[in-house]
């Protein structure tokens, strides 16, 4: 360091003994060649002892006064639980607070999912079991084409028509299926509502005269009828819940797993008794 | 950190003045951290006149200090949790003082500037052995040099006082203000040089201006 200006910031430094050896040397090499930068460091090492003999000051007596009343307020001596290296873990002990938090959003989204996902398991508001909606239906059909007997009933809005074979290959829950029933019905179409893993089946029945249908639900599905009355019954030997509505009435009971709903045109309780009995047959032939 | 506990030091910590500095600040510390209201007051005591010097001689006002020194340890035991000893709990407990220091002298603008003087003026410090005149003599040294201080930038003032006031080493004020030791070599350099002339009536020597 040849020049004043190269020094003059390396000074106070200098004057502290705070520089690596090397550098010390060169600046007390240029200070003894320098009178204007002599001066200089000596007016340093004068302002320092000034400095330094500025005393340190105790507080105000009533200062903890304030510090303790304000941390009695906060109340900041609760004893720490956790050591001060593991501020940032869990209760979990070594894992890391961020992979607890990563694997709780990762839960809550599957959580949200699987509600979203399977909600037709957990309530009875969907269109697909809102069997009001379609007693609704069978009668505005029925009120708009005439003689209530001679009418089918109409497909379930979200069924779709399949065989019974592949009915039967996707159903995951015990369901009957005769061809025919007492009073001269025969199968005349099968319905498969199939979405994600929920499965429903829809049989018509029909003898020329009229006709049935019958709903199999899977246990854990509830059919819903609404703000439409129900009345306990007891047909074919089974609790029955019958609904009724103006062209219709459905009889809701339950075989095994399995909630049925057999819907007639007109309420006949000895005809519903031989056909719950029959069902309650095909049903204790039916493989688990 | 000449003395461990003064003023109402708490009997649990007087007697173990005879421990190493650094193992009674963390033995303190620990203490602290387990929610010991005793070990706050010891830690208050051990630090108290070091902060509050340090609030002092950064605004210039008492009362401005008072109110820093309260909010600086309410800061420090709501935080101490938080410290790892990683680093010395000296140059945390300075780099919260500084950083709280500065905040307070960018946010309040009306300071009461002699507010030091008074202070330094009844100061303890001056020996009560000295003659009369020697002790008005050296009260109006420190009441010039605290003066000047005061008319530092506020970070150069920083630097000032953590070095020469307080005695902390380059690193610690590197660390405390979160820069590098050139650049606290160069602030002490260029405050030095602005404060020549302010101080060189107090000067006891006779200085050469040139060659």
């Amino acid at each position: 360091m040849r020049f004043c200006f190269q020094i003059v910031g390396r000074l106070a430094a200098y004057c502290d003994g705070a520089l690596r050896p090397e550098e010390e040397l060169r600046i007390a090499e240029h200070l003894r060649s320098c009178v204007r930068c002599r001066a200089h460091a000596e007016r340093i090492g004068v302002n320092t002892d000034l400095f330094q003999n500025l005393p340190l000051f105790e507080p105000p007596d009533r200062t903890w006064n304030f510090i303790e009343e304000e941390l009695s307020r906060r109340d900041p001596f609760e004893p720490a639980k956790l050591p001060v290296g593991d501020q940032r873990r869990s209760t979990f002990g070594l894992i890391p607070r961020r992979l607890v938090i990563a694997v709780a959003v990762v839960v809550f989204a599957v959580a949200v999912f699987a509600v979203a996902r399977y909600s037709l398991r957990l309530g009875a508001q969907r269109w697909e079991l809102n069997l009001a909606s379609y007693l609704d239906l069978v009668d505005t059909v029925v009120a708009a084409t005439g003689d209530p007997k001679e009418n089918d009933f109409p497909a379930a809005p979200g069924f779709s028509e399949v065989t019974l074979a592949d009915a039967k290959a996707v159903l995951d829950f015990p369901v009957v299926t005769p061809e025919s029933l007492p009073g001269g019905y025969s199968l005349a179409a099968v319905q498969l509502y199939r979405r994600g893993d929920i499965r429903a089946l829809q049989l018509r029945y029909q003898n020329g005269e009229g006709a049935l249908c019958l709903f199999q639900i899977p246990a854990n599905v509830e059919p819903s009828f609404g703000n439409r009355e129900s009345e306990e019954d007891k047909a074919g030997g089974v609790q029955c819940h019958r609904t009724r509505s103006q062209h219709c009435v459905a009889y809701r009971f339950v075989l095994g797993q399995t909630q049925y709903v057999l819907m007639m045109r007109e309420a006949d309780l000895a005809l519903t008794d031989r056909l719950i009995q029959e069902l309650r047959a095909v049903y204790g032939k039916t493989p688990a | 950190m000449e003395e461990i506990c003064q003023g109402p030091c708490l009997n649990k910590w007087k007697h173990r003045i005879g421990i190493a500095k650094n193992d009674l600040d963390e033995e303190l510390i620990r203490a602290c951290q387990a929610g010991d209201r005793e070990a706050f007051r010891a830690l208050y005591d051990r630090f108290k006149r070091k902060v509050y010097s340090l609030a002092l001689y950064m605004t210039g006002d008492a009362e401005l200090a008072k109110d820093l020194t309260q909010e600086i340890f309410v800061k420090v035991f709501r935080d101490i949790r938080m410290f790892r000893f990683e680093s010395k709990f000296s140059s945390w407990l300075y780099r919260l003082s500084t950083n709280t220091c500065l905040n307070a002298l960018r946010t309040r603008r009306s300071l009461r500037e002699v507010g030091i003087d008074e202070v330094i003026g009844t100061s303890a410090e001056i020996s009560a052995n000295d003659s009369p005149e020697d002790r008005e003599m050296r009260s109006s040294i420190r009441q010039a040099v605290g003066r000047a201080i005061l008319t530092l930038t506020p970070p150069l003032r920083a630097v000032v006082v953590l070095r020469y006031i307080e005695g902390l080493s380059y690193g610690d004020i590197a660390e405390a203000l979160s820069c590098s030791e050139g650049t606290v070599a160069s602030r002490l350099s260029r405050a030095h040089r602005l404060l020549e002339r302010q101080l060189r009536s107090w000067h006891p020597l006779p200085l050469r201006e040139d060659a």
